[in-house]
């Protein structure tokens, strides 16, 4: 039990009659990168917000960091970092103003806080940007401002829900070296992405998401033997386990 | 100009405006149609015409023979009334679209006004003000339908039917007119918020909201009534000066027309087309030069960034807590769609106190009713601002919501930063107003501590009832203009809160009655206590239901 960071149990959510997570179960150990893929609608956000204590489950349960996340979910929230699917901020206060009021809610020492957030600042090529109004910032810079307010309190747990969006290929590679560095200290991520590479590169073990559900899970080599394609890519399988890789007629009539 | 491309924007604009909600039903839906506006004018045009047919019934049964009967003097005064009303529409329409599009027209964020698609799409300068203009004159044509409803039959009556349709005629060119005036101060406004946020820094903000106020008062003043009526009695002594002022041309056309002066009504009407195509070449020629297509970067600040824990923490905040509200007070300033929520009661005493200065208003009411006049603003403007800033609480924070469902901060920590700034807003603007009208009324200072005592409580009752509202029923869309709480409870909110706002006040309403009934006697102070227990009964409730619809809110991100 102590070595699982996560370990969501027979996890259902409905909105309205779509269902959308549905039974799934997911454990995620200590220091693991696991990867949460599945097309557009699958489940992954709304796993992730369940995870987070943002969303309450129908049925099933959640214990992050020890903690039961319908019991004590501010206790989740202040050992946990997220970064939403698309980057939810303050667009009036500056990036610096906003991740100042970050560091107040998890109220970081402020010697502490001012030296993160310049090495943060200065490492994701965001220094001399920090007092101009998030408003007026591109995606990626607005991501940037997501990933540092979610790594700033050092948590124990990270949830990024595509995190690497809009990035630019520096600081994207940065990130993700980041995040095997802080694995390796003990630190787990789950980590959804719609680009396979990454999660080829990137993630210890992946599950894979379809219409709510666990589909597979595993290690990449768990992966290929589940889905009977040994050698393959991550692509190849993705497609084979979900079931949407006939595309080659859709292209065709596309195109003409 | 392509017409058809005018057309599809046009009709663009006008839909952005009425879906609020990003209902997938939107389109199945009449009320969120063009033409439900259509609808609505003809309706209303239709129960003005039988009101004004009442009326005329009324007014042929009063005076049987006209002004040969017995009260042939009111007969007259009537006439000559109705003849003026006439005169004056093509006057009022542009002024009263130019005071609605400013209210709601320029907080419309531009990426949901669909003005940004401009910059991309294959669309002129031109083809995009007249689209827009004739959006905004569409949607404010129940002013026109209004005022042209009740008058028909009326006119038809008494033999006006000429200026009546004169009166329609300049009518629809004043709503175009006012349409092209709101896309010229729209342009004017950007110009101002893109100059104050490049080039200052943090005491600029303020100014953008104090460059709202003058506008909104400026305009305001200009087609206020009574300000009208002073302008229009200082002009009957140099008549030659109206030729000079385009506003008044369709008037002066329409006054051609009653007068039998066809040369003078064809002039004044052709300078009443001549002045609005001078104006959409002014908008088109400001927005050219004005409007910034993207939100540029604006830099606030290059001080060394030290953080601090400022004073909020020694008032009992804990960091998440002050966090909060100096996030919201930074968003007060710097929010262009809350602006006009602060800028309410400053403009409210504004005009309170344009009409109260202007002869013949308030001057000759003694000193009992100006005491009323002077004791109304201050409560009226508590109850008002309280509600209004204590209920966009929630809903203020629009789908950034995310990030303090993300925080590890509770429901209760949430309410208590919101509290906070409410009160503060609210007290100082109550403390404020009251300060100004006591000076203005030269009140005794016993009636003044007893102003601000009820002030005081009223305020406080209202913020709870506004967080109240505003946490169970928060809205947090963006589009096309953000509400902030849900429209149909802020319907009921008012009456609710003008309602609990009435009790307070009653030892007032009782002392200031004595004074204007000259009946000698000590305010009832008795009834001081009772208002008070009131406030805090209402003021307990209020904050239990806040807490609990802030818990419910928090429980499960829902939006």
């Amino acid at each position: 039990m102590d070595d699982f960071a996560l370990q969501a149990t027979s996890l259902s959510k409905s909105f309205g009659p779509t269902r959308a997570v549905d039974g799934i179960s997911i454990a995620m150990k200590k220091g693991e990168i696991l990867g949460l893929l599945g097309p557009n609608g699958s489940g992954k956000s709304t796993t992730m917000k369940l995870i987070l204590g943002i969303l309450k489950p129908d049925s099933g349960s959640i214990v992050v960091g020890g903690i039961e996340v319908t019991k004590d979910p501010v206790g989740v929230k202040k050992i946990v970092g997220y970064v939403p699917e698309t980057p939810q901020t303050y667009e009036f206060l500056t990036g610096l103003e906003y991740l100042d009021f970050i560091a107040d809610m998890y109220d970081i020492p402020h010697e502490e806080r001012k030296a993160r957030i310049s090495q943060f600042l200065e490492g994701l090529q965001m220094a001399g940007h920090e007092n101009e109004m998030i408003g007026g910032y591109s995606q990626g810079m607005k991501q940037k401002i997501a990933i540092i307010a979610a790594l700033m309190h050092r948590p124990k747990i990270l949830v990024m829900d595509e995190a690497l969006n809009g990035l630019d290929p520096r600081s994207a590679k940065l990130v993700k070296d980041l995040l095997r560095n802080l694995a390796n200290e003990g630190i787990s991520v789950l980590f959804s992405t719609h680009v396979l590479e990454i999660a080829e590169a990137l993630c210890d073990d992946v599950a894979i998401m379809y219409q709510g559900k666990v589909v597979a899970s595993g290690t990449m080599a768990d992966l290929r033997s589940q889905a009977g394609l040994p050698g393959s890519t991550l692509e190849e399988v993705f497609l084979k386990i979900t079931g949407t890789g006939e595309l080659d007629e859709i292209v065709r009539e596309l195109s003409k | 100009m392509d017409l058809r491309k005018i057309y599809a924007i046009t009709i663009a604009l006008s839909k952005s405006q009425l879906r609020t909600s990003t209902s997938g039903r939107a389109g199945a839906n009449i009320f969120r149609r063009p033409s439900i506006i259509l609808i609505l004018d003809l309706a209303v045009f239709g129960a003005c015409v039988f009101f004004g047919y009442l009326f005329t019934v009324a007014l042929q049964y009063s005076f049987p023979a006209g002004a040969a009967s017995p009260d042939g003097q009111y007969y007259n005064v009537l006439v000559k009334l109705v003849r003026e009303a006439l005169i004056f529409i093509p006057t009022f329409v542009p002024g009263s679209v130019v005071i609605a599009g400013v209210l709601f027209e320029l907080n419309i964020s531009s990426k949901f006004s669909a003005s940004d698609t401009v910059n991309w799409l294959p669309i002129t300068q031109v083809e995009y003000v007249a689209a827009s203009a004739l959006s905004v004159a569409y949607n404010y044509s129940l002013v026109p339908a209004v005022f042209l409803g009740i008058t028909l039959p009326l006119a038809v009556q008494l033999s006006y039917a000429p200026l009546w349709v004169g009166a329609l005629l300049l009518s629809v060119i004043g709503l175009f007119t006012g349409g092209i005036l709101v896309e010229i101060i729209r342009a004017a406004v950007n110009r101002v918020s893109t100059l104050v946020a490049g080039r200052a820094r943090k005491g600029a903000f303020a100014l953008r909201l104090l460059l709202f106020v003058v506008i909104i008062i400026v305009i305001d003043t200009s087609f206020n009534p009574n300000v009208l009526i002073q302008v229009v009695n200082s002009l009957s002594s140099t008549l030659t000066l109206v030729p000079f002022v385009p506003i008044l041309w369709g008037s002066v056309a329409l006054d051609a027309v009653f007068a039998g002066d066809a040369v003078r009504a064809t002039v004044f009407s052709a300078a009443t087309v001549l002045f609005t195509a001078l104006l959409v070449w002014i908008a088109v020629k400001v927005r050219s030069r004005y409007w910034a297509p993207m939100v540029g970067s604006v830099a606030i600040s290059t001080a060394e960034y030290m953080p601090r824990s400022g004073f909020l923490s020694r008032l009992g905040l804990t960091s998440g807590e002050a966090a909060i509200v100096r996030k919201d007070l930074k968003g007060v300033t710097r929010r262009r769609e809350l602006i006009s929520f602060f800028a309410v009661p400053i403009i409210f005493v504004a005009i309170f106190l344009i009409d109260t200065l202007t002869p013949g208003i308030s001057g000759g009411g003694g000193s009992g009713a100006l005491q009323i006049v002077t004791d109304l603003p201050v409560f009226l403007a508590g109850t008002i601002f309280a509600l209004m800033i204590s209920s966009i609480s929630f809903g203020q924070e629009s789908k950034s919501v995310m990030v303090l469902y993300s925080m590890p901060i509770s429901p209760d920590q949430i309410l208590k930063a919101k509290t906070f700034l409410a009160l503060a807003f609210s007290l100082s603007a109550t403390t404020a107003i009251a300060v100004v009208f006591w000076i203005l009324g030269g009140q005794s200072a016993l009636f003044f501590i007893e102003n601000l005592v009820i002030a005081a409580a009223i305020t406080v009752e209202e913020v709870m009832v506004g967080l109240g509202f505003g946490a169970a029923h928060p809205d947090f869309q963006e589009r096309p203009r953000p509400r902030f709480v849900d429209p149909y409870w802020l319907i009921l909110m008012l009456p609710v809160g003008f309602a609990v706002a009435a009790v307070t006040a009653v030892p007032i309403i009782l002392r200031d009655i004595f004074v204007v009934a000259s009946v000698s006697g000590p305010t009832p102070l008795y009834l001081f206590p009772a208002a008070i227990a009131f406030a805090i009964v209402v003021t307990a409730f209020g904050y239990r239901w806040a807490r609990s619809s802030v818990r419910k809110l928090m429980a499960e991100y829902r939006i």
